[in-house]
Order: structure tokens, then sequence, then C-alpha cells
């Protein structure tokens, strides 16, 4: 049996893979945003103090001042808490901030489920399945 | 397309109908609603609805996707944990009668738990999953 050698150049993978770090936090980012948007265009609307609740934070950038202001400019008696800032591997939160959305999204023993937050994240993940984001973590 | 729900719903309820274990965890024979529980029901009770899902329009059979979430409401944390487990051991890989059509995935994805105060001051906890049905015609 003879033996060859050969040599792998992994140069080129290297740096890939060095740009993926950067590059999954824009793209986490940005899938965060839409998210956001997504979730929006589908929450329930009285006053429309949820809806402006919904927010994104990252490790750079904060929109809860902005979201419960506008919230409690929709509805003044709103009650509003922050999502807790991303760390580790977490790179993006969110949701709406009044205290009461859970009940709205989920439901409760007396009151139906309108459920917004869910359809938004599964649309989003679709995007992340069908292979429209894994170009952007490479290039 | 809305027909698949109410299929959904039947399925869900003769699963659960049929499984006296369950019957047993819960207020009555017929402790299981789709979307809302009737008011002034007993607890504790089982509640499905739909989160997300519909026809998936990829292939020309009729496939359907969706995710449900399908909880318990008790006054005992237990309970509801109770009844939780057991929905999740005839749901989890599992299959329903979908009248028309083939259950060809049935998996619970992840858990739910809470707890709401009702104006008499008494305490009513959750716990549930959201379950992917997959259906095929």
């Amino acid at each position: 049996m003879s033996m060859s050698t050969f040599k792998l150049d992994t140069r080129e993978l290297d740096k890939i893979i060095r740009e993926m770090d950067n590059n999954k936090e824009q793209v986490a980012v940005e899938l965060g945003f839409q998210l956001q948007a997504e979730a929006q265009k589908r929450a329930p609307r009285l006053t429309s103090a949820m809806s402006n609740s919904i927010y994104v934070v990252t490790k750079k950038s904060d929109g809860y001042a902005a979201a419960s202001g506008a919230a409690r400019q929709a509805n003044p008696k709103a009650l509003t808490q922050p999502h807790p800032k991303p760390s580790g591997n977490v790179l993006a939160n969110v949701g709406p901030c009044v205290n009461y959305a859970e009940f709205v999204e989920f439901g409760t023993s007396r009151m139906a489920a309108q459920p917004f937050l869910t359809p938004a994240a599964e649309i989003i993940s679709q995007k992340i399945n069908d292979g429209t984001y894994w170009r952007k973590l490479v290039e | 397309m809305s027909g698949v729900l109410n299929l959904v719903s039947t399925g869900l309820y003769t699963k659960f109908t049929g499984d006296t274990t369950l019957k047993a965890l819960v207020a009555s024979n017929t402790s299981f609603y789709a979307i809302k529980a009737p008011k002034d029901e007993a607890y504790p009770f089982v509640v499905w609805s739909l989160l997300y899902g519909g026809p998936e329009n990829i292939t020309p059979s009729d496939l359907q996707s969706h995710l449900y979430f399908i909880r318990a409401y008790a006054t005992s944390a237990v309970t509801t944990g109770n009844i939780h487990a057991r929905i999740a051991s005839l749901l989890h890989l599992q299959s329903i009668t979908v009248t028309g059509f083939t259950n060809i995935w049935l998996s619970l994805e992840e858990e739910y738990e809470g707890e709401e105060i009702l104006e008499t001051g008494n305490t009513v906890y959750m716990r549930g999953g959201g379950y992917r049905i997959r259906l095929d015609s």
C-alpha cells in the first residue's frame, strides 16, 4: 500500500469562521427587528399600548425607554418592565414590555389566547430554516 | 381550510376523553375545551388553541402544520403538572385521528407555566405545552 501526503490550506475557512462571529451578531439583530415588526403587525389593538411596547434589546442598543414611553402615551395606566439585557450566547431579546402581554398571548383560564409573538417568531424562524440568512452568516 | 381546525379539535377531544387516567384528573369527563372553557367552568380543565399554522403549500397533497397550545388550569400547581404530564404522554411522538388526514408528526416542542389571580383572590395555575401537529391528506 502506498501512502500519499496532502496539504490542506484552511486560511479561507479560518477567515469565514472568524467573520461568522461578527456576522452572527448582525444577523441576530436584524432578525430581532424583523420579529419586532412582525409582532407589532399581529398584536391585538385596543389602545395600541401593547403593540407600541414591543421592542428589541441587544448588547449594544436598548429600545426600552422609547417603547415604554410609547406604551404609556397610548395608555397612561400601562405598567411596563424591561427585558433582561442579552448576555453570553443570547444576542437579542424581543417582546412587549407591558405587564399584561403574556395573558393576551397565552390567554387565561377565563379568556381566550390571542397569540401574536409566537406566530411572529414562527415566521422569522422560517427565514433561518429556509437558508435566507445562511449566506449573510458567511459573507 | 378552516375545517381542518375543527377536525384537529375533534381528534384531540376524542383522544382526551378516551383516556380514563386523564379524565380522572379533571373536574368531569368532558372538561376538555377548544379555544376557551365556558364561563364558571369548574377546575381543573383542559383548553387547547392554535398558536400558529396552516397549509404548507409545498406539496400537491394537503400538507398542514399547526402549533397548538394545550394546557391545564387548576387551583393546584401539582394538579396542572400531573394533567400536563398525562397529556404529554398521550400526544408526544404519538398520533391523533384526524378525519381525511394522516397525522404524520406530533410532538411536544416547548412547555409553559403560569398563574393568575382571580377576582375572588384565589390563584389558578396553568401548565401546558406547544405541540406541533403535522397532517397530510
